[in-house]
């Protein structure tokens, strides 16, 4: 960053801003430029080692309105690291001549709370379970009140003038102060050990100072495990949050643009990243230390002669990753609809569709396997043939940086670059040949809405799929309901999206098994092309595989003729009652196996064990 | 002298001797003698052992009798008490406090007094399976002592023994665990009204 930079912002209407008759006149660009030149003393607030992109400046509500930005003093995104001052507001708050604190807080926000977008999404997760009853969108606000107070203490006691903001805010008082800002201020001053009303509004009741001074404690005592004290926080503001809620009084916090973290989870462009690890429970948002609160009645019961024997030194946790995917016992997961909640209080904007499918591709990720591989004859090995031009989107190790040199001395990417190419020719061992995989998954009205709540059909389903692409085969995937409903890929396919969003949506009609596609899909099928194994997740109603199609070809005559051109079997999951063997016999003898399970989370299972129970030898 | 880093006098604490980690003597298969550590700490620091009456603090007697803010009378609490004294001790006996003077008054406020409500809450043997309770010892070490560590500044020093310091953290979860039950109230009356309302709505329609 160089002080004297350019006054730039992120707005190319800028220059139009600056014309004459514009409505909204340009602001001196010496306050832009002070701000910039605050802003190494900011990072240097934090720790010398701090690097962040310079801050964008907005001169004008109308600018910063492209940024979600109207009327808020900063923020900061998450996702890209940007902070984002709006001057207007800065220079309508009088607070011009504040620019390290606020640059310093915003700061606060990447290196300290939340940090990322992934713990400011556990921070809201806690804090949703403890504001049940409240609007939604509180959630987000008692997490930045939360970050804020942590952040603002930290730098307090780093000498960094962050009180100065709030007296600021308390000397041009905008409006009667909600009871949640009054417990809040008054924290700061309980924290600070600041006179009362320095920064507080006059009418603070004994039960908010009480509140105050339980929240100035918490910050202290959990500065350095923030994540820990998010709950009891926000049970402290529950009453007041409901207080507020109940008098329709719009957050003093709101609006004086202190709402900061808002644009958390915002990004540039389409790029929308979803933090990894949200579909499971953090256990800080249902429960504490358990030993603690074990404690609570009884802190001495581990010392000899209590009743109760507190184990000794507490097990390691193992982090070490499972040979095999096992997922994580007694871990609790969200159900997909509260994983779409939290991801869009985080400020991410994604279609439906998105987030159940991310959902169950980050479910189905610890229990993947290693599908199955068939061996050929023979593998190859590669030949080295020859030259082909090196663009500058291939991968830049296959890039040849001497058969480069030979064509041009002087090396232009994309222009003089050059990469080998090969061929193959007959190699000793025995290759290995992934088996691809058909899958069809009833989605009639008997099964759950796998946006809703979680669907283990589509959890195994996406455990098989998952695991056959990462050995490289292919996937067709069938979502089924009644006649003529279904869903499915363009064919067999690697691409993962299109896989899973077959896999993940949602019919909920009548119960009909698409002969049609299970006959079309074999018909052309070459001897040549891998083995496939057929795959069909369902319930009782798998008997109408037994049923003719449109073209009147009965099913039992599809199903022989596409497990013998499939080469690489059926197996038929059903969900049904243990003496399902006189009805489904008749598929069985057709060359599917039947596996039953009784309850639906018994799939997983199944899906973990299916490939090396069928395979292991061969 | 500048003190190690913190990480020494962990290390030190981690490794503190059986004797130190054993039941104190009075108690059922107890051997180390409190007083005789703490007359020995004494000698050594500041030339004399303490007064006879002030050993007596290290004694088990009548629990009434002790010096431990009134929390007397519990077994559990004396038991407790002793062994986070022969932690302290432990800690005391660091080289690096043997190469520089103490402050007199605050080894003896710190062994009689200032582990009492350590004591009362959390039980000595965390000192060997957790490393927050070790580190919580040795900055009560260091702030009785008024030393600190390193480059800490003093807030520095302040705010981390905030951090990790059981008794106040008891007092917060007692606190909070309060305003949860207040909050659960609030909560369920917001649940009854909505219910009341939608009854009353359903039964206008």
């Amino acid at each position: 960053m160089t002080r004297n930079a350019e006054h730039r912002t992120p707005n190319s209407e800028r220059a139009e801003a600056n014309k004459p008759g514009s409505p909204v006149p340009a602001l001196p660009a010496t306050l832009a430029d002070q701000w910039r030149a605050t802003w190494p003393d900011a990072l240097a607030a934090w720790s010398a080692f701090v690097q962040l992109r310079d801050p964008v400046f907005f001169d004008s509500h109308r600018d910063a309105a492209n940024y979600g930005m109207a009327n808020e003093i900063a923020a900061i995104r998450l996702v890209d690291q940007m902070v984002m001052v709006n001057l207007e507001e800065v220079q309508g708050q009088r607070l011009d001549e504040l620019a390290l604190p606020v640059l310093a807080h915003e700061i606060g926000h990447h290196v300290f709370v939340p940090g990322n977008l992934t713990d400011n999404a556990r921070m809201i997760a806690a804090i949703r379970r403890a504001t049940v009853g409240l609007k939604k969108d509180v959630s987000g606000l008692v997490a930045n009140l939360y970050g804020d107070l942590h952040i603002n203490d930290r730098l307090y006691r780093r000498d960094v003038a962050i009180d100065a903001v709030y007296w600021q805010l308390k000397a041009h008082q905008r409006g009667p102060a909600t009871a949640v800002w009054k417990v809040y201020t008054r924290a700061y001053e309980h924290l600070w050990r600041l006179p009362l009303q320095t920064i507080s509004p006059k009418d603070v009741t004994a039960e908010m100072n009480s509140d105050a001074v339980l929240i100035a404690k918490i910050i202290r005592h959990y500065g350095g495990d923030w994540l820990l004290g998010v709950r009891r926080f926000a049970a402290i503001l529950y009453p007041w949050l409901a207080e507020d809620e109940k008098e329709g009084a719009a957050q003093t916090f709101v609006l004086r643009g202190l709402s900061d973290t808002k644009q958390a989870g915002a990004a540039s462009g389409d790029r929308q990243p979803i933090p990894d690890g949200l579909t499971e429970m953090d256990p800080s948002e249902y429960e504490d230390d358990p030993e603690f609160d074990a404690e609570l009645d009884d802190p001495l019961g581990g010392v000899e002669g209590s009743g109760r024997k507190r184990g000794s030194a507490r097990e390691a946790e193992n982090t070490a990753p499972a040979k095999e995917g096992k997922g994580r016992p007694g871990a609790q997961y969200r159900q997909p609809f509260e994983y779409g909640e939290l991801l869009r209080a985080l400020g991410l904007n994604l279609k439906d569709h998105e987030v159940t499918t991310r959902y169950y591709r980050e479910r189905a990720l610890p229990y993947l396997i290693p599908f199955p591989a068939r061996k050929a004859p023979r593998s190859t090995e590669p030949l080295p043939e020859g030259y082909e031009a090196w663009e500058t989107t291939d991968p830049m190790e296959s890039m040849d940086l001497f058969g480069s040199i030979v064509r041009s001395p002087r090396v232009i990417p994309g222009v003089t670059t050059v990469q080998r190419t090969y061929g193959e020719s007959p190699g000793a061992d025995p290759a290995k040949r992934p088996m691809d995989l058909d899958i069809y998954v009833d989605s009639s009205g008997s099964m759950p809405n796998p946006s809703q709540d979680v669907s283990y059909l589509a959890l195994a389903g996406a455990i098989l799929a998952l695991s056959a692409l990462r050995m490289g085969a292919k996937v067709q995937a069938t979502l089924w309901s009644g006649a003529g409903q279904f869903t499915k890929t363009e064919g067999f396919v690697r691409d993962e999206n299109a896989i899973l969003g077959v896999m993940t949506g949602y019919l909920g009609d009548g119960t009909a098994f698409p002969l049609n596609v299970l006959r079309d899909t074999y018909a052309e099928r070459k001897v040549d092309e891998p083995p496939v194994h057929i795959v069909v997740i369902s319930d009782d109603g798998v008997d109408t595989m037994l049923q003719s199609d449109e073209k009147a070809i009965t099913g039992e005559k599809t199903c022989r003729t596409a497990l013998e051109k499939a080469r690489g079997g059926g197996t038929l999951v059903l969900n049904i009652a243990a003496n399902w063997k006189g009805r489904l016999a008749r598929l069985e003898e057709i060359g599917f196996r039947i596996h039953a399970v009784q309850d639906w989370e018994e799939l997983v299972e199944f899906a973990r064990q299916f490939v090396r129970e069928t395979y292991r030898d061969e | 002298m500048t003190l190690p880093p913190l990480s020494e006098f962990l290390r030190w604490l981690r490794e503190i001797p059986a004797p130190f980690r054993g039941a104190p003597a009075g108690f059922p298969g107890g051997r180390t003698q409190v007083r005789a550590v703490v007359a020995d700490l004494f000698e050594t620091h500041f030339g004399a052992a303490p007064p006879k009456n002030y050993l007596e603090a290290f004694d088990r007697s009548d629990p009434t009798e002790l010096a431990i803010g009134g929390r007397g009378g519990d077994g559990r609490v004396e038991l407790n008490r002793l062994r986070w004294v022969l932690a302290a001790c432990h800690v005391l006996w660091h080289p690096s406090f043997r190469a520089m003077p103490l402050p007199k008054a605050g080894v003896q406020k710190l062994l009689n007094q200032g582990l009492a409500e350590l004591a009362a809450v959390v039980p000595s043997e965390r000192i060997v399976d957790s490393e927050e309770r070790r580190e919580e010892l040795v900055r009560r070490v260091l702030a009785a002592l008024g030393l600190r560590l390193g480059e800490e500044t003093a807030r520095e020093a302040e705010d981390r023994l905030a951090q990790v310091n059981s008794v106040e953290r008891r007092r917060i979860e007692l606190e909070a665990a309060e305003r949860e039950r207040r909050a659960r109230e609030v909560q369920e009356e917001i649940r009854r009204k909505a219910e009341e309302e939608a009854a009353a709505k359903s039964s206008r329609e």
